[in-house]
Order: structure tokens, then sequence, then C-alpha cells
């Protein structure tokens, strides 16, 4: 069946909204179920003593402790995580741990440590993807402007 | 996530080994599944919208669920000649980036596969993110396939 311009419009406008309606569910939602509290329950009400899950950039290490910094909705937020690091200087690491006071893990129970260079690889490896994906698709498709839709060359 | 190289990688194997036996999954089609294996991730537009203090992440993230992908694959079908097939292999593609996901070992939360009717989160914890020679193997398998196929053509062309 051929749709018309009209109809494209009113299905497109249709998705759309439903694509808002579930982008506003899940923002407004998600926080409230998370099995693992995160940042957005230790900016709002500090669940002191609880295991969270907290990721970030290491920034400091110190003998017996070590810093992580995170930006989270436009804050930056500094984690004291107690303990030897197992990571370096710019490494990006994951963690479950409890929560003690003043912003500090007291306790990791699970840790995961991606080095720098390889987060840093794994971002450019998909941005050559990304440049990729878009040549190959113009070279097997092209855009109809006169029927606004997009056709095999 | 594994990067956007095995996304695609992937979906352009499966497609392939497909073709032998299947023409629909041709070259073109198979650009689409590609796409499709990258439309998850477009919550990763946060991460540029960041740059300039935007800070969308809450939002986007409920793309990378399959049932927002899917309708994401429908609104971008609407702009192909043969819509429903063109959601078809959108979708495949989506299926792929899912399937290829849950396999990465996670700390915390895993992927809201279900959502929005309920929030339970999945992960299979098999394979590391930072895995690169995952990114190698599955390209060479990929350009194996690639140089089969380009062989086979050859051959029918002769014939």
């Amino acid at each position: 069946m051929k749709l018309k311009f009209l109809h494209k419009l009113l299905i497109s406008c249709l998705l759309i909204l439903i694509l808002a309606l579930l982008c506003f569910y899940y923002a407004s939602n998600y926080e409230k179920h998370l099995q693992i509290p995160s940042y957005g329950a230790i900016l709002s009400n500090y669940p002191l003593g609880e295991v969270v899950h907290v990721e970030g950039s290491v920034v400091n290490i110190y003998p017996d402790s070590y810093n992580l910094i995170q930006n989270y909705q436009g804050l930056t937020l500094m984690i004291n995580v107690l303990g030897p690091s197992p990571a370096h200087l710019g490494d990006h690491v994951s963690l479950l741990g409890v929560l003690g006071p003043s912003n500090q893990i007291v306790k990791v129970q699970e840790i995961r440590v991606i080095s720098g260079w390889k987060w840093e690889f794994g971002l450019l490896r998909s941005f050559l993807a990304l440049i990729f994906m878009v040549i190959i698709f113009f070279y097997f498709w092209k855009f109809n402007f006169k029927n606004f839709e997009f056709r095999r060359r | 996530m594994p990067d956007w190289i095995v996304h695609i990688a992937v979906a352009y194997i499966i497609c392939r080994i497909l073709y032998f036996k299947y023409p629909v999954f041709n070259s073109a089609n198979t650009v689409l599944a590609m796409l499709g294996a990258l439309l998850p991730d477009i919550a990763k537009i946060g991460m540029v919208a960041q740059f300039y203090s935007i800070y969308l992440d809450d939002y986007l993230f409920s793309f990378h669920t399959p049932l927002a992908s899917l309708v994401l694959a429908g609104l971008l079908s609407i702009f192909f000649k043969e819509k429903k097939l063109a959601f078809l292999f959108l979708g495949l593609g989506i299926f792929t980036h899912f399937a290829l996901d849950l396999l990465l070992i996670r700390v915390g939360e895993g992927y809201y596969l279900l959502f929005p009717i309920s929030w339970q989160t999945f992960h299979l914890d098999l394979i590391a993110p930072d895995d690169y020679n995952i990114t190698l193997v599955v390209l060479l398998a990929a350009l194996v396939l690639y140089s089969l196929g380009r062989l086979s053509q050859r051959r029918s062309e002769k014939s």
C-alpha cells in the first residue's frame, strides 16, 4: 500500500509521540526501579550503608584509597573508594560497594576496570563504524525527494 | 556495549550467510539490518549532547530497550519504498544488537528487555565489554564471508 504524504506525516507524528511517552516514562521511573541504587539515589536520599552502583574515571590514587569522578546530569561527583586501587589514572571503573558517609565507598563487593586506552579505543572504533555505516548506507540507498522516501540505487 | 564494529559486522554475517539461501538478504537489505544493529545505541547521542552541557541521558536510555528501538525502526521504515521489508530488516538488526549486549559482563543492572511492561533486567555476563579480540574475530569472519560472497558471485557470472 502506498502511503500518501499526509498519512506518512500522521503516522510519523504518532510514532514520535509514542517515543516521547516512552522516554518520559523511562526517565521518571527508572530510578525507582533500580535494584541497586546509583547516583540519582545518592544525590536525593543518600542510602547510607546500602550497596550502590557507581562508576567513573580514576582521577586520584592514594595508598589506601582512590577517587572516581563522574558527571551526572551536569553535576561533577567525586566518589572516594577505600582500599588499594586496582586501576591506573584515567581508567574507567564500575563497582558495587557499600556507601559510607561523605561520598565514600567503604567496602567494594564487585568491580570492573576498563583501562583508559581501551575505553577510548572502543569509542574510536565505534566512531569509525558510524562513518563506514553512513557511507555504505548512501552507497546502496538514495533519498527520493519527490516521493519523500529512500529507494535502492 | 560491544563496539559498533561488532554490532554491524554480526548483522552483516547473519545476513550474508542467509543470502546464500535467500536472495532477499541482498546487500541493500543487509545494510538496513546493519543500520538496525546501531539503532538501540542512538542513546549515545547523550554523550555528544553532554559536550554542549545538555543532559538527556535519562530520556535517551529508553531507546536502549527493544520496544523503543522497534518504534524507532517503524518510524524510519515509513521513509522506505518497501516499508514492511525495511522494518523487518531494521528489526533483525535490533535483535542482533540486544543478543550481543546480553552477552556482556555488567556490574550492576542489566538491560530492560521487557520495558515498559516490566523493569526486570537481564544480562548473561559472558564477554568483557573491552575485549577487542572479539572485534578482530568478528571482523575477520565478516571479511571471509564477504570474500566468499564475491567469489561465488564471480563464478555465477562466468557460468
